[in-house]
């Protein structure tokens, strides 16, 4: 008996894999405790992944968020070289398991049938929840992990009943002969309703949306700033492409179940987070709930998933979310490695006396604000707005101006905070200086990434589908 | 001192720049055959852009060039005027961005461009004429030309959408071509272009902001007077003119106010005991001169009286600059007898007054010929003027000519000859001195300019003969009023309180408006601050809850998630 394997969604997660493989194997004969050394196969695995995706027929959703899974796990795997020579964090197992992560996530915005989505969905949540409390000794982070790791098991469950009920009342697991089967007028409704709930709720926990927002603080807070920036941007970005998938090929005959439940829980997402993020005084707590404050707006044109805008609107307001995000988690990371605190008053003039991460750090805040001089972020706003607004769920897009303008608040608080005149000398670290160039580097590129996405916007409109 | 000149190099930049832009298409003829616009007229107007659509036609080049020359000369003026002034470099930059408004005005056939520079002009006046803002003067004299010009933005506001409503485009090359086919709502656009004029350009009865701007720096003056804010107004009135030159209504109106400005304008100069005050009654009388030309069709007269009046009224300002640098007062009592002290203030000068009393060669004489010929024209009735208004004009303009050489002659004859004034007699240092070459030099070349004006000028024997006797008749007068030992400060009362006109301005408005303002203050901090303060205060509290609500409480997480999950399942299929 062949097993029929579609290389072209396998294609990029095997080669993922086998690099997660590779790092652990150098790892494990050179133990050397550098990061290059395990940092290394997995960044050629990543490039050739990326490769072979881009060379492979992929198109579509799948692709451009397949894409953003792979330059994020990139971009993760090159600034993580900020943890070099911090003897708490194995080079080894921190990249065996992000590389896993990443290939479970790669296969999850793939899956074609349920329970391959909820293999991949396991495949990703595991490696996350190991990697929150890798850092060897640190409380706070196995405390963390522990949270994530139990509300991920209570999540998983729910998700495996409405996968149950719904293979109970429908024969079949694959997402196409779902669809069809859900058109069948001898489904029972009610079951149907709760079944296909139930099973949305896995990925809205990953995306961390309300009320499954609650682990998100904890865990960015405990993890390591580059884990919380992979959980941030990586993680949501699979979660969200596969949810799309889901809901458009499996679940469109039960639109009237999820629709009003996905639109609620984006307006409650989008709210509760941004006021939540008000009054942070921690710059990764604010990003924290600014994230789940993103999830509402990423979730949002889920709601309207049947009008023609809205899968290119989510792929790209997720690539350029993804993008601004792992860049201020990156300099986040170098700021904390060098300076010990990234509280928002030692971050106070930070543009003035460290242009080079403070200037990054105010163009992703602007991005994700959605303000010029950041026009893409601005840009993505007006698409992910367009097929809510076209959609007819008008309510739902009042919710997402307001919030918009919720979020001005507290980014632009942090935008100011950056360029304020510092007061008093300039917080210098005690510890030696250590080289984190690669990171610095990752960071200065996504900045002018971003830079040129906001002269020419349509670089990323008509390259993502 | 290297500092200020940089700004002069800013400016001499942009001056080049506008330079090579704009000197070719003064030569240039053809109005339409070059244009290539983008907007098309069409049925429902496009929404409104800020594309710059440059476009000059000849006049518009000479306005511009004169707008960035006096400019360029005020620059190095003040380098000396107001050096070491601590706010130096704000009034420098303040300056070109001035410029830049006035070009954006003249320089471009888009509405909404033209209202950026117009408001832009606005503001920079509002910042310039309060640069001294610690004294009271300057800081209501200020505000009153803010909100004075804001109703002329009002009327240009309206204007604009009234265009592009009318003829589908806020294009002004767009709107000429869909005029051809015919005109409408002449007489409402024309109405509100008046509006916007008269506040702009300071005509009556909104003209008594110009005069209480004298508070702000002379150079300053210099630049507002002669080339750029209050030429705006003309400006538009001529470049729209095809757009209401069919309304009987519009014209006679714009005809009877600049009949009634120009002659009060220049009564109010030949009264005025105060220098400064005397040359911006002129500005507004001179202005009401050209607005008269448009009035009667002529706006191409018009717009050349005011190039050559911003010649030499930049000049006389600037010159008046020196004087009162020199004498520490503007005011005329603390002057006289400086020929011989500052001779190239008093040459330029004259020169100046001589061009500002239309005697030949000068360019104001051949400008403001060309604008009495205009008139003349228009007293035949086929230019949308009435017969008997323009004939009315016509004598209003001869007689605000008499008036002009008058009070030129007078402010002449006060300022440098005569005896010496009251005011610095008795003052111990009475020794005056020629400014340095930093604020001689621009009126040289503004004075050399008078006349080069008036190179290839058109003559018009008639009328030029009548306006040269009038006027020689005006400057007679005065010199033998002088001759005969008369002070030449004869001042009935209403003219010298300026027939009270300011009286709404600065009593009833404001004792009407105190109330109405205490009022809404009341209701903005008392009753709709309430949302928003309240609202801040509900979130402040929402967001403390939630932080408080990460207890790091695993079974309390869990709990959630699982309470969660079920009201969503009940939210789901309730609203199913």
């Amino acid at each position: 008996m062949t097993i029929p394997i579609d290389w072209t969604v396998a294609g990029p997660a095997t080669i993922v894999l086998v690099g997660a493989l590779v790092a652990l194997m150098v790892d494990a004969f050179y133990p050397r405790r550098t990061w290059l050394g395990s940092g290394l196969p997995a960044t050629v695995a990543g490039v050739v992944a990326t490769a072979e995706l881009v060379r492979g027929d992929a198109t579509g959703t799948p692709f451009a968020f397949s894409l953003v899974v792979l330059v994020g796990t990139l971009f993760v795997v090159v600034a993580s070289n900020v943890m070099n020579f911090e003897n708490a964090m194995p080079p080894g197992e921190y990249h065996f398991l992000l590389m896993s992560a990443a290939a479970g996530a790669l296969l999850m915005v793939g899956a074609r049938d349920v329970v391959t989505l909820v293999v991949a969905l396991e495949l990703l949540s595991l490696p996350s929840i190991a990697l929150v409390g890798l850092r060897q000794g640190d409380r706070d982070a196995i405390r963390a992990a522990w949270t994530f790791f139990l509300v991920s098991v209570v999540s998983t469950a729910v998700t495996l009943m409405g996968v149950s009920l719904l293979y109970g009342v429908t024969g079949t697991l694959d997402y196409a002969l779902l669809g069809r089967a859900l058109v069948d007028p001898a489904v029972p409704d009610g079951v149907v309703s709760v079944a296909v709930v139930m099973t949305v709720v896995g990925l809205l926990f990953k995306l961390g949306a309300v009320p499954f927002h609650l682990w998100v603080p904890d865990a960015y807070g405990g993890a390591s700033v580059m884990v919380a920036g992979f959980l941030s941007a990586v993680s949501k970005a699979a979660s969200l492409g596969a949810l799309l998938v889901l809901l458009s090929v499996a679940l469109p005959a039960a639109q009237d179940d999820w629709q009003p439940v996905v639109a609620v829980v984006a307006a409650l997402t989008m709210t509760v987070g941004n006021v939540g993020a008000l009054r942070q005084d921690d710059a990764i707590g604010l990003l924290a709930w600014s994230s789940v404050a993103q999830a509402g707006f990423l979730v949002a044109p889920a709601a309207v998933v049947s009008s023609s805008y809205a899968l290119p609107a989510a792929a790209q307001y997720v690539a350029v979310y993804a993008l601004a995000n792992l860049v201020a988690f990156a300099a986040l990371a170098v700021v904390l490695r060098l300076r010990g605190s990234t509280r928002l008053d030692d971050l106070r003039g930070m543009a003035r006396n460290d242009p080079w991460m403070g200037v990054p750090l105010v163009m992703a805040a602007l991005t994700l604000a959605g303000f010029p001089p950041a026009v893409i972020g601005l840009v993505t706003k007006f698409v992910v707005i367009r097929p809510v607004v076209d959609g007819d769920h008008v309510w739902l897009a009042i919710i997402m101006g307001v919030n918009v303008m919720l979020g001005l608040a507290y980014y632009l608080r942090l935008v100011v905070t950056l360029c304020e005149r510092p007061v008093g000398e300039p917080y210098v670290s005690p510890s030696p200086p250590i080289s984190v160039r690669f990171a610095k580097s990752t960071v200065l590129i996504g900045a002018a990434a971003l830079v040129v996405l906001s002269a020419w916007p349509d670089l990323l409109l008509s390259h993502l589908p | 001192m290297s500092r200020r000149w940089g700004y002069v190099g800013l400016t001499a930049v942009l001056a080049v720049v506008v330079a090579v832009w704009a000197v070719p298409e003064v030569m240039r003829h053809g109005y339409f055959g070059r244009y290539v616009g983008a907007s098309r007229p069409g049925v429902d107007p496009p929404l409104p852009s800020l594309s710059p659509d440059l476009f000059l036609f000849p006049q518009a080049a000479q306005i511009v060039l004169l707008a960035v020359g006096v400019g360029l000369l005020v620059q190095i003026y003040s380098t000396a005027y107001l050096g070491r002034h601590p706010r130096y470099r704000s009034y420098a930059l303040v300056i070109v961005l001035f410029l830049l408004g006035m070009i954006a005005v003249v320089g471009t056939t888009n509405l909404w461009v033209l209202l950026v520079g117009w408001e832009v002009m606005g503001l920079c006046s509002y910042l310039l004429i309060g640069h001294e803002w610690e004294t009271a003067p300057a800081r209501t004299g200020a505000a009153k030309a803010f909100l004075v010009t804001r109703v002329a933005d009002l009327g240009l506001v309206m204007a604009i959408i009234v265009i592009g409503e009318t003829y589908g485009t806020y294009d002004i090359v767009g709107a000429q071509v869909a005029q051809a086919d015919g005109t409408r709502h002449a007489t409402l656009i024309g109405l509100l272009v008046l509006v916007a004029v008269i506040g702009k350009s300071a005509q009556f009865p909104l003209h008594t902001w110009l005069p209480d701007a004298m508070p702000g720096p002379t150079p300053i003056t210099a630049l507002i007077h002669a080339a750029t804010m209050v030429a705006a107004g003309v400006y538009l009135a001529s470049r729209l003119f095809f757009l209401y030159a069919d309304s009987q209504l519009v014209l006679t109106l714009m005809a009877g106010g600049a009949a009634v400005t120009m002659l009060m304008g220049a009564l109010f100069a030949l009264t005025s005991s105060d220098l400064k005050r005397a040359l911006a009654w002129s500005t507004v009388s001179q202005l009401a001169l050209m607005l008269a030309a448009v009035a009667a069709g002529g706006a191409e007269a018009g717009l050349d009286h005011l190039v050559s009046h911003g010649v030499f009224k930049a000049l006389l300002f600037l010159g008046c600059g020196c004087v009162m640098l020199a004498v520490g007062s503007s005011a005329l009592s603390a002057m006289g007898g400086l020929r011989r002290s500052m001779p190239v203030t008093f040459w330029t000068m004259t020169i100046g007054f001589a061009a500002l009393a239309g005697l030949v060669p000068t360019a104001g004489f051949f400008t403001k010929d060309s604008v009495l010929h205009a008139i003349e024209v228009a007293t035949d009735g086929d230019h949308g003027l009435a017969p008997g208004v323009a004939r009315a004009l016509l004598v209003v303009a001869l007689v605000t000519t008499f008036v002009t050489a008058a009070y030129a002659t007078r402010l002449w004859v006060l300022t440098f000859l005569g005896p010496v004034g009251a005011d610095r007699a008795d003052r111990a240092d009475h020794e005056v001195r020629e400014q340095p070459p930093a604020m001689t030099g621009p009126l040289v070349v503004l004075a050399v300019a008078t006349f080069a004006l008036s190179v290839g000028q058109p003559l018009h024997l008639g009328t030029g003969l009548l306006s040269t006797a009038v006027a020689g008749a005006g400057v007679a007068t005065v010199l033998l009023l002088a001759r005969r030992g008369s002070a030449l400060d004869r001042s009935p009362a209403p003219l010298t309180s300026e027939l009270w006109l300011d009286r709404p301005f600065s009593r009833w408005v404001p004792a009407a408006a105190a109330p109405l303002a205490r009022g809404v203050v009341d209701l903005d901090r008392d009753a709709v601050d309430v949302y928003p303060r309240g609202g801040a205060a509900l979130v402040a509290v929402v967001s403390r809850g939630l932080g408080l609500a990460q207890t790091r409480n695993v079974q309390r997480y869990a709990t959630v998630l699982a309470v969660g999950v079920v009201v969503i399942v009940v939210v789901g299929v309730v609203l199913r």
